[in-house]
């Protein structure tokens, strides 16, 4: 009698620590954004860094962005999705294009793949940065994401082995006024081209 | 009806401690993790590790730049303080020197400055934790060689204070 009514009330404890517990790890490395500001494609959480940042965000940057700099030093805009909304893909091809460059010292624009790491396809062909904007023509850069080289000359980065990927872009040392007002970053459009045949 | 009330409250209240609990954890933990993956690959405690520029088998720390060289220092200031020493800055320059605690918390970072100076970790600099990384980054801008920006980083150092 006594063993029963002590499973009866050790059970549902038990039952709750461990789902608790689950709904913790699965809400963390499940595919979950950064949370934050939805600009368009891209997400901003400007806790990212930060000591001020909630438990949550925390356990998700430490798995998605560990050792992350502090708003001050840098700001990270994460995309998984193209501009309609779709899953970015290694599928599909992409152009990204930027209107104007981003506010601040320095930025950055790399593919991850899938598994958070940089695609292994033996391209080195990962990112673009401030110096490709620099050393490019005055006017709307463009970039092109696809697993296959192109006859023209255009600015690459490669999705070939990327799976289903992210797109990080780093504004190192940001203008004050980013900072303060992420939504009025520069952004590149990602316009998804074409699905399934050659890239 | 009301003998289910009290499982309930308590399956109820026991999900969220577990799920508090275990939130808590997980940057502590994959932090750990990672500091014995660099250790593991020869990096000492208390000592810079200059990592090689990052390509597509870097492993270590998830979303690598390929853009940034890094340098590491895993530290341990529960002996002693540690004496950190900081390049200076040149024309051209983008570097940090941000400083993680344990659970993840960027808890300082610094730019180079007109000179070269060194910092204490452990008294000068409150270390949340004993252990944790100290992380140097150097853009690798258009205008400086790879060859150069090695050079610049070599000035970057730690060690425990005498």
């Amino acid at each position: 009698m006594l063993a029963r009514r002590l499973f009866f009330t050790l059970a549902p404890l038990v039952l709750g620590l461990l789902t608790g517990a689950a709904i913790a790890i699965i809400l963390v490395f499940g595919p979950v954004g950064f949370g934050g500001t939805r600009i368009g494609p891209w997400q901003i959480n400007t806790l990212i860094g930060s000591s001020d940042a909630d438990a949550a965000t925390r356990a998700v940057v430490a798995r998605r962005g560990l050792l992350a700099l502090n708003q001050s030093e840098a700001i990270y805009f994460s995309a998984d999705f193209d501009d309609e909304g779709q899953r970015l893909s290694e599928d599909c091809t992409y152009r990204l294009s930027f209107a104007n460059p981003p506010q601040a010292g320095w930025w950055s624009l790399t593919l991850y793949a899938e598994d958070e790491f940089l695609a292994q396809n033996g391209e080195a062909l990962h990112s673009i940065t401030a110096d490709d904007y620099l050393t490019s023509d005055i006017g709307p850069v463009t970039a092109i994401l696809s697993t296959r080289p192109r006859s023209d000359d255009a600015l690459r980065i490669s999705s070939a082995q990327a799976g289903q990927f992210n797109l990080t872009l780093r504004l190192y040392r940001p203008d004050a006024a980013v900072i303060a007002a992420p939504e009025t970053a520069n952004l590149p459009l990602i316009e998804r081209r074409s699905c399934g045949g050659p890239a | 009806m009301i003998r289910w009330l009290a499982p309930l409250a308590g399956l109820a209240i026991a999900a969220l401690i577990g799920f508090w609990l275990v939130l808590n954890a997980i940057p502590g933990f994959i932090m750990d993790r990672a500091m014995a993956r660099i250790a593991s690959d020869g990096a000492p405690v208390n000592s810079v590790v200059h990592v090689a520029p990052t390509r597509e088998d870097s492993r270590h720390v998830v979303r690598p730049s390929p853009d940034i060289l890094y340098s590491i220092c895993l530290f341990d200031v529960s002996e002693r303080p540690l004496r950190i020493s900081i390049p200076a800055a040149e024309e051209g320059l983008i570097a940090s020197i941000s400083f993680f605690d344990a659970n993840t918390n960027n808890f300082m970072t610094l730019r180079p400055v007109s000179e070269a100076r060194n910092v204490r970790l452990g008294d000068e600099i409150d270390a949340p934790t004993d252990q944790g990384i100290v992380l140097y980054r150097r853009i690798l801008t258009g205008g400086v060689s790879m060859e150069d920006a090695e050079t610049q980083r070599q000035a970057f150092a730690c060690q425990p204070a005498g």
